[in-house]
């Protein structure tokens, strides 16, 4: 098993990690040839909150090497909030060598760092990041989660602006509904005891999603009858808020996607356009009766 | 004891204060005729801070030589402690502070009751007077010498902030590796064997930082030193210093004896020493044990029993790389007294507690919160006037003259050291933005 990069766009990095870093308290990180991964949460727990990221090693690393006997793939599960810390002092570097090293008998994804210091002289430093590396059995549980197709996507407006109503709403209550129509209209409505508060939207963008061969997909057969049709779904508001924590990418292009009453689906595309290689984010949000 | 402190001493003194408060609970206060002496100690006794305030720090200071009474009691309270965290809590700096002029600190004992009185003259003649409990007790000394250290360097606090920021919070020691031409510093966390259940959480990140000595503004290392110590003191001085904007000095030896970092304010403003006791690596101690030290504090217990869990697996295991173990002790030193030779009967002090007296009465008006019962707004009231008739009316008068005499002083000597004037004349400058706007 072998494991190594030079990260020539850490900033990235950062900014990726920081915004998965309050999902969950460990996440698996999927090296592949192609692709690195970012995945919270199991799906075999349907319930909970998941996140699926991906983006292509060229676009953060060079120099990139991953072998191991299942498949050339490494999973490794790492502490968020430790992956996050290693990977700060990345910020700016000068260079910075990342490798999966045995340390003391431990597994370790060990950054080798070279800055500057405030003074201009050279400063060395060594992160070493706890990591578990996972069996094959346990790496077989970590697939997307099948969901029917939707019955409205939509592409959401700028998650810092969503961010601020969002933190508001959050003081009135636990649950929000996420309503949205194909006809450009987006409700985010919270129901307390004593108030109702409802936000809207208008004239959002409802994309045309293709496949990935170019051709447009076709129309589910559970879509709704009419463009102004709305569907909904109540989500935990803290799900929804730790979402939102993804504007520190300052995305461009944010599907949201609803079936209704049962989940919502949010594609975060971190490029100038909607290019998963260029790094993505898919959250999926299961629906909360009571 | 007595000193006067002006407006623009009570910043660095609630940084002081803050710094102490980072280390210990109880307050050490020694006067001298020459300079006022703070000091604390951590409760297990690994750490001690000592500041000296020089009387430049202060506009009058003055203190008497040890004075005794009939009962052996040293009347001039040279040396006693308080509670840090409402003294603290005076000097916090806020909105409150900006109105004070001045600031008045007295060691007073009068008859069975020793206080701590520090008034502060506040704008359109407020007073506010706080008085807490003083304990007498013997001065508080740690045994170090910085001049014996072998090792010694100096840096700006800017940089070592930057350091510590690679670190990870819940970090608690660090190891720092010194020799003629470098220095690292790395995370010390005790290791754990890797066939232990294959968990995260009881691991933490570990972090190795090489700098270059071309860094430090002073590097003196004579041989090869590895020492670990706690990191959370050094931030206490570290983020004191970086507050002050003044470098910090180490002084170190080898493992096992204490590191001394420094701050001072030239030219005699302040001087801090702070005294932090490094680890002996768990091999070293094992020789040593022959001589086996009686552990003094409970934590010493338990670090025994986990050095045998330490050992028994070892034993079981492969080898590992050495296993550092328990702290040494700063043996702190309660140097002879005049009154330690006479033993004072116990039940004359009071027990360290804050009555009434104690409180701290908020008298501008503008300050108090809007929802308060009557009850404790009356008392409170009660308390005000009260105080208002413990300072007396000549009291006030009297402070107003001293006040006027003060500014004479500092017109007539312009030679005393200036105290952040830098802040002071930021503030200046900002204000007249404003009006000028």
């Amino acid at each position: 098993m072998r494991l190594r990069a030079r990260i020539t766009n850490a900033g990235l990095l950062i900014k990726m990690a920081q915004s998965v870093e309050k999902l969950s308290k460990t996440w698996v990180i999927l090296f592949t040839r192609e692709y690195v991964h970012f995945i919270v949460g199991k799906s075999s727990v349907s319930e909970t909150m998941q996140m699926f990221g991906q983006i292509k090693q060229d676009r953060i690393f060079e120099e990139y090497l991953v072998e191991s006997a299942l498949n050339n793939q490494i999973f490794v599960e790492v502490s968020a909030e430790q992956f996050v810390r290693g990977l700060k002092s990345c910020h700016q570097a000068l260079d910075v060598k990342l490798k999966l090293a045995k340390k003391d008998g431990w597994p370790m994804l060990s950054l080798n760092i070279t800055n500057s210091s405030r003074t201009g002289n050279r400063l060395y430093l060594t992160q070493d990041i706890p990591v578990r590396v996972l069996q094959s059995d346990e790496s077989a549980e970590l697939t997307e989660p099948e969901v029917e197709s939707q019955q409205v996507h939509i592409l959401l407006p700028p998650l810092n602006d969503l961010k601020t109503i969002a933190e508001r709403l959050k003081a009135i209550g636990t649950h929000v509904v996420v309503a949205a129509n194909m006809n450009g209209e987006l409700v985010l409505k919270v129901v307390a005891d004593a108030v109702r508060v409802e936000t809207s939207f208008k004239g959002l963008i409802n994309p045309e999603l293709g496949q990935p061969d170019g051709t447009p997909a076709p129309t589910p057969q559970t879509a709704l009858k009419h463009r102004t049709a709305f569907a909904h779904v109540r989500v935990d508001m803290r799900d929804f808020v730790k979402f939102l924590h993804s504007s520190i990418v300052n995305p461009k292009n944010v599907i949201c996607c609803i079936v209704d009453g049962q989940s919502l689906l949010l594609y975060v595309y971190l490029g100038q356009n909607t290019d998963s290689d260029d790094g993505q984010f898919i959250y999926f949000i299961p629906a909360r009766s009571h | 004891m007595e000193a006067v402190l002006s407006s623009v001493a009570l910043k660095p003194l609630a940084k002081i204060l803050q710094c102490l408060g980072k280390i210990g609970e109880d307050l050490y206060i020694q006067s001298r005729p020459n300079k006022l002496l703070f000091a604390t100690v951590n409760a297990s006794r690994s750490a001690c801070a000592h500041f000296t305030l020089h009387p430049g720090f202060f506009d009058t200071y003055s203190a008497e030589e040890h004075v005794v009474d009939e009962h052996g009691r040293d009347t001039g309270a040279s040396s006693c402690h308080v509670l840090l965290k409402p003294l603290m809590n005076i000097f916090r700096h806020g909105k409150a502070m900006d109105n004070v002029e001045s600031c008045r600190m007295k060691l007073q004992s009068a008859g069975d009751q020793d206080r701590l009185v520090i008034v502060l003259h506040c704008k359109h003649g407020v007073l506010k007077t706080h008085k807490l409990h003083f304990e007498l007790c013997d001065p508080l000394a740690a045994i170090y010498s910085k001049n014996a250290s072998p090792h010694k360097w100096t840096i700006s606090s800017k940089i070592t902030h930057d350091w510590l920021l690679h670190f990870s919070n819940k970090l608690e020691e660090i190891a720092m590796r010194c020799k003629p031409d470098s220095i690292a510093l790395k995370s010390f966390t005790e290791t754990i064997a890797a066939d232990e259940e294959d968990q995260l959480g009881c691991r933490t990140l570990q972090t190795e930082l090489q700098v270059d000595v071309e860094d430090f503004d002073m590097y003196d290392v004579k041989g090869d030193s590895e020492i670990i110590f706690d990191l959370k003191n050094l931030k206490a001085i570290l983020s004191f210093a970086d507050q002050m904007g003044q470098p910090v000095s180490a002084f170190f030896n080898e493992a096992g004896s204490p590191i001394v970092f420094t701050v001072t304010q030239t030219p005699d403003l302040y001087a801090l020493d702070l005294v932090i006791a490094t680890t002996i690596p768990f091999e070293a101690e094992e020789m040593h044990s022959t001589a086996s030290r009686p552990e003094p504090q409970p934590q010493g217990t338990q670090e025994n029993q986990s050095q045998h869990q330490e050992r028994s697996k070892k034993s079981m295991q492969t080898p590992r790389p050495p296993q550092p173990r328990s702290h040494a002790e700063i043996y702190v030193d309660r140097p002879p007294n005049i009154t330690s030779s006479q033993p004072l009967p116990e039940n004359k002090f009071p027990p360290l507690q804050y009555d009434d007296d104690d409180e701290m009465v908020p008298l501008s008006l503008q300050n108090r919160p809007q929802f308060r019962n009557l009850a404790s707004e009356m008392a409170e009231v009660e308390r005000a006037v009260r105080d208002y008739e413990h300072v007396g009316v000549d009291d006030v008068l009297m402070a107003e003259q001293d006040l006027d005499t003060q500014k004479e002083l500092t017109s007539q000597a312009p030679s005393r050291p200036q105290l952040l004037t830098s802040a002071y004349r930021q503030n200046f400058k900002i204000i007249e933005i404003h009006r000028a706007s």
